[in-house]
């Protein structure tokens, strides 16, 4: 077999990326969906999912396809994705925010053209705009609209962020999975029957993209010269072989992958976003192994398997998880040889995308933590997420999971914990905002921002009455958002049922079950659940003990107070400064600690009580991407001393300079928080100086790292309780950022500072300034300090 | 409520390993009897009106709440500025500590008299030791060496584990003849106390305090003071050469 070169095969990997940055058009997710309208009525007849697939067949057949002469993999998921994620675009601007609610504005998103001419994309938006799913999505936005206006909650329809099984299609070919299938007939249903059919031709698109890629990579071949040739080869070989057979050697394993990841990410363009790869290392590892590459080769492959992930000038395709390492339910590591090899080509690349996860525990190997530490502490390079597999099981045990299945479990998007190809977790379903929720409550159901009356189910009273039954009439109202939330979200999964997904449901046990993973009334995919992005938890425990500390000492100010929060604290600022004073969030006091774990505790189980389309439990999840400042934005000033429209509390952290003391006495007021009931994930975020690691090499500072950071927080032998089990950390300092800002050719020649957002990271000089000035912000030196 | 029951501090926080053993809530006391011009906290070096005062309660009740961090045989740090600076309260406060059962340390610069009993008290303990040659160790630091060698001594005898730490400075102790002089009084301290918890590091000159000196108005002095690895590698060289633990903590 033709042999890789690692040094080339690098140098080409990166101009690969170099071509992919260079383009700024997207057209390809017009042209499938234009295709798939045009086949609409020819397809009528056939039940939903059937008629899906064999759109969807007619656009793979049309789609142009090409392969670069830096490609060594054919394949793209370019044309699934359209410029349309918005902190990432210039553009961008807090107060514009509407979220992604409006399917049919992707069409805002591509430049008219002499081929894409204004009049053919006006035409497809209102074709689209017909379609049951825009029809039945728009009478649910409709009904919610006085809700979601000022983001009481927000919900959406969820596409994308699910991590798919690739494995047996890897090891087995597609042949088998038709073969499995037709089996399967045999004593399927009438719904399971045709469900089947639709899985049979939604794979034969893959087998029609290899096919083309194939022809492609023939026609290059017969005029190829020297290794070029050689790489032709092996393609076209390769691309005969697989996706429809099993993969042997690795390469063969990364082109079937591609082929199939292209597949399922048309199947829902345009935006798929957030679909994750899983234990990537434990995927490729067989074929690794069995080929007997070198590190260096191995890396050599994998750099190519990255830039796929990148799409466009500005890495349009979001929040793809990668993840490495982990455990098995017994304990045993399950780092491997494939987990470097994607730790270097990681390193090397320095990509947006696709993000890179880690699962470390307590028998985590020192040298994992020394092969960290160049992430870490290289300005301007991808740090990884870290997560506690031993935290994940106890979490995820409680939450119905089989324990068997707990060792596939690995990142949708950012940091929701979902087992590969069995858990639907439809995980970006709802957003919950309990600082409106405060707002409102102490408001009689009046906006403080913009006068208008939004709801509560609390009856009016006076100032001090308000104040001193605060918790009462705060949560009662937040159960009611909570029901009017969940019935909208319900509402949206429905909606987005019309659009049946049967190639993804053959990665995800729609082969075992016959349904399709979308499907509302049959479970498709071995769990299902909602998800809830809960926010503002610090902010409203904040909150409650500042108002319990009006109460106590000057209790004659209650109705200033509310007055104050109407004009935010304008003519008041001796009482915010009063109300600031008040014990915060992330500095060790057991008053407000307490009170913060315990309002989490009865979110989340407010929450987790909640049923789903299929009578599942919702997941509460308390993380806030970014959206702790979009949503922050239309909260008003609040009792705890935060002011109008500023930015809520990041996840579950203390909201930005409030937490004094350092990273110790942070980390011991996180650990208070109920983690076991966080089955749908949370974030948290470090800003570390990195002035504390005084190791002169950088193995040495990522296992100073460990014992600094990770240990106390994830393994501490001392936290009684199940211990954090999420992290992201920016080792800089708001200098170094600032820096970067003022002179990008000085400290980025590249053109990419790679740093995180929350779960996912990003090229920061691709970033909008709001959210750039967000990352400077919630640095926040003084909550993460170590004493030296 | 009696000048013994409080401590000064500048700073407080944690951090693993770099300061005793395991991880560690660390209080910086203020004041100091030296004037070491590479001091990487100068604004520790007086008390100043900036200091927190906290009881020994008060401290005694944080570390209590902190006992989770105290992971990997941590625990209570005081470090300074010159924790014999403060000797009373110091050593109400290990007792105090001791007696709710948390670990102490101490890092000093071990040049005070009559702080026997600290020295004795306290779990482990951390001191410096910044040139063998008195005269030259006088004019930099203003520090009398036989107190020094006293009081290292003392602890030393007690059986009690005693960190030794020479910070590394090019042109101050780095030559040759330093190297030899330093390993040879080292050698003595252990053949005197049989001590089987005498321990020795090296720490390389840094430059973290640097800022600090300019944003406190006052003038950084020390030009130079990086050495070079052959310059470390001598002294452990030495140091090995006669049987002593050197670690890197």
């Amino acid at each position: 077999m033709y042999k890789f070169n690692p040094q080339l095969t690098t140098e080409k990997a990166k101009l690969l990326f170099k071509e992919e940055r260079a383009i700024n058009h997207l057209e390809g997710w017009f042209i499938v969906k234009e295709k798939e309208q045009k086949a609409d009525e020819k397809y009528s007849d056939l039940a939903p999912t059937r008629r899906a697939a064999e759109k969807f067949r007619e656009a793979v057949k049309v789609l142009p396809l090409s392969i670069s002469d830096n490609a060594i993999f054919a394949g793209t998921q370019r044309d699934a994705f359209a410029r349309s994620y918005a902190l990432i675009n210039p553009s961008f601007r807090v107060e514009t925010f509407a979220g992604y609610c409006d399917p049919t504005a992707v069409y805002d998103d591509i430049t008219p053209t002499e081929e894409f001419t204004k009049e053919r994309i006006d035409a497809l938006r209102e074709l689209d705009k017909k379609t049951d799913y825009v029809k039945a999505l728009s009478r649910v936005y409709e009904k919610c609209e006085t809700l979601t206006g000022e983001v009481a909650f927000f919900i959406e329809q969820v596409t994308g962020h699910l991590i798919p099984d690739m494995r047996y299609a890897l090891k087995n070919g597609i042949k088998a999975m038709l073969n499995d299938i037709e089996e399967k007939q045999k004593t399927a249903n009438k719904d399971q029957y045709e469900n089947y059919e639709a899985m049979k031709v939604a794979l034969d698109c893959a087998l029609i993209l290899a096919k083309r890629y194939k022809e492609i990579a023939e026609e290059k071949l017969a005029v190829a010269e020297g290794n070029r040739k050689e790489e032709l080869k092996l393609l076209v070989d390769t691309l005969e072989k697989v996706p429809e057979n099993g993969a042997e050697t690795l390469y063969e394993a990364i082109q079937s992958f591609i082929i199939l990841w292209e597949t399922m990410c048309l199947e829902q363009a345009p935006n798929p976003f957030a679909f994750s790869v899983g234990n990537a290392d434990r995927i490729f590892e067989p074929y690794r192994a069995k080929d007997t590459l070198s590190r260096e080769e191995t890396a050599a492959l994998f750099k190519h398997f990255l830039v796929f992930f990148n799409v466009a000038d500005r890495s349009w395709a979001i929040s793809q998880n990668l993840i490495v390492s982990g455990r098995d339910k017994n304990g045993n590591d399950l780092t491997n040889p494939s987990t470097y090899a994607l730790l270097d080509a990681y390193y090397e690349m320095n990509l947006p995308q696709p993000i890179l996860s880690v699962k470390l525990h307590k028998n985590t190997p020192q040298k994992l933590y020394e092969e960290l530490g160049r992430f870490l502490f290289t300005p301007g390079c991808l740090t990884p997420s870290f997560f506690n597999d031993d935290s994940l099981y106890q979490v995820l045990s409680k939450a119905g999971i089989d324990i068997d299945d707990i060792e596939d479990t690995s990142i949708a998007g950012c940091q929701e914990p979902l087992i590969m190809g069995k858990d639907n977790g439809n995980t970006t379903n709802s957003w919950f905002n309990l600082g409106k929720v405060l707002e409102l409550t102490l408001n009689n159901g009046y906006s403080t921002i913009t006068g208008e009356k939004i709801g509560t189910v609390c009856e009016e009273t006076d100032a001090l009455s308000a104040l001193k039954n605060i918790r009462e009439r705060f949560y009662k109202n937040a159960q009611y958002f909570c029901d009017e939330m969940v019935k909208a979200a319900n509402g949206a999964s429905r909606a987005i049922s019309h659009l049946p997904v049967p190639f993804l449901s053959t990665v995800m046990g729609g082969i075992e079950s016959g349904y399709d993973t979308r499907d509302i009334n049959n479970q498709g995919t071995k769990y299902n659940g909602s998800g809830c992005l809960i926010h503002g938890t610090s902010v409203v425990a904040d909150s409650f003990i500042a108002i319990d500390k009006l109460i106590n000492e000057r209790p004659e100010d209650a109705q200033n107070l509310l007055d104050a929060l109407k004009c935010n604290f304008e003519g008041y600022e001796e009482l915010r400064e009063f109300l600031l004073s008040a014990p915060k969030f992330g500095n060790n006091i057991d008053v407000i600690d307490k009170e913060t774990a315990e309002l989490t505790s009865k979110i989340a189980d407010m929450v987790r009580a909640q049923k789903n389309y299929l009578g599942n439990n919702f997941r509460p999840d308390f993380s806030t991407p970014s959206t702790h400042l979009l949503y922050g934005y239309w909260v008003g000033a609040l009792p705890c001393g935060r002011k109008s429209r500023d930015m809520l509390n990041y996840g579950v952290d203390p909201l930005y300079g409030e937490a004094q003391n350092g990273l110790g006495f942070r980390t011991l007021s996180l650990m208070k928080l109920p983690f076991d009931k966080m089955c749908g994930g949370y974030a948290s975020h470090f800003g570390i100086d990195p002035k504390y690691f005084s190791s002169n090499n950088y193995e040495g500072k990522g296992v100073e790292f460990r014992d600094k950071v990770m240990k106390p927080l994830f393994f501490n032998e001392l936290n009684e309780n199940v211990s954090p089990f999420y992290l992201y950390v920016n080792v800089t300092t708001a200098e170094i950022l600032k820096k970067v800002l003022a002179e990008p050719k000085k400290y980025a020649p590249s053109g990419v500072y790679i740093m995180r957002i929350h779960g996912t990271f990003v090229n920061f000089l691709d970033l909008s300034p709001a959210i750039q000035q967000d990352i400077i912000r919630r640095l926040d030196p003084a909550s993460t300090a170590v004493t030296c | 409520m009696e000048l013994s029951d409080n401590i000064f501090i500048f700073q407080k926080g944690f951090n693993y390993s770099q300061d005793g053993p395991g991880n560690r809530l660390v209080y910086h006391l203020c004041g100091c009897n030296l004037k070491c011009p590479w001091c990487s906290n100068p604004e520790g070096m007086t008390l100043t009106e900036k200091a927190e005062k906290l009881s020994v309660t008060d401290i005694v009740k944080e570390a209590l709440s902190c006992r989770m961090m105290f992971i990997d045989g941590g625990g209570v740090t005081l470090t300074g500025g010159e924790v014999t600076c403060q000797k009373p309260a110091v050593l109400n406060l290990i007792k105090a500590l001791k007696e709710n059962n948390l670990h102490t340390c101490i890092e000093t610069n071990a040049s005070i008299t009559d702080c026997e009993e600290i020295f004795s008290e306290v779990d482990y303990m951390i001191a410096d030791f910044k040139s063998p040659f008195p005269d030259k160790l006088k004019a930099v630091t203003g520090a009398d060496i036989n107190i020094i060698k006293n009081n290292l001594l003392y602890r030393a005898k007690t059986g009690k584990p005693l960190l030794i730490r020479i910070p590394l400075i090019n042109s101050f102790n780095a030559s040759p003849e330093d190297a030899v002089a330093f390993a040879d009084f080292f050698e003595f301290l252990q053949k005197e106390s049989n001590n089987d918890n005498l321990f020795f590091e090296i720490l390389t000159y840094h430059e973290y305090g640097k800022e600090k000196y300019e944003k406190l108005g006052k003038e950084y002095t020390v030009c130079d003071g990086f050495v070079t690895d052959n310059d470390v590698k001598a002294l452990a060289k030495e140091i090995k050469k006669r049987n002593l633990k050197l670690i890197n903590t």
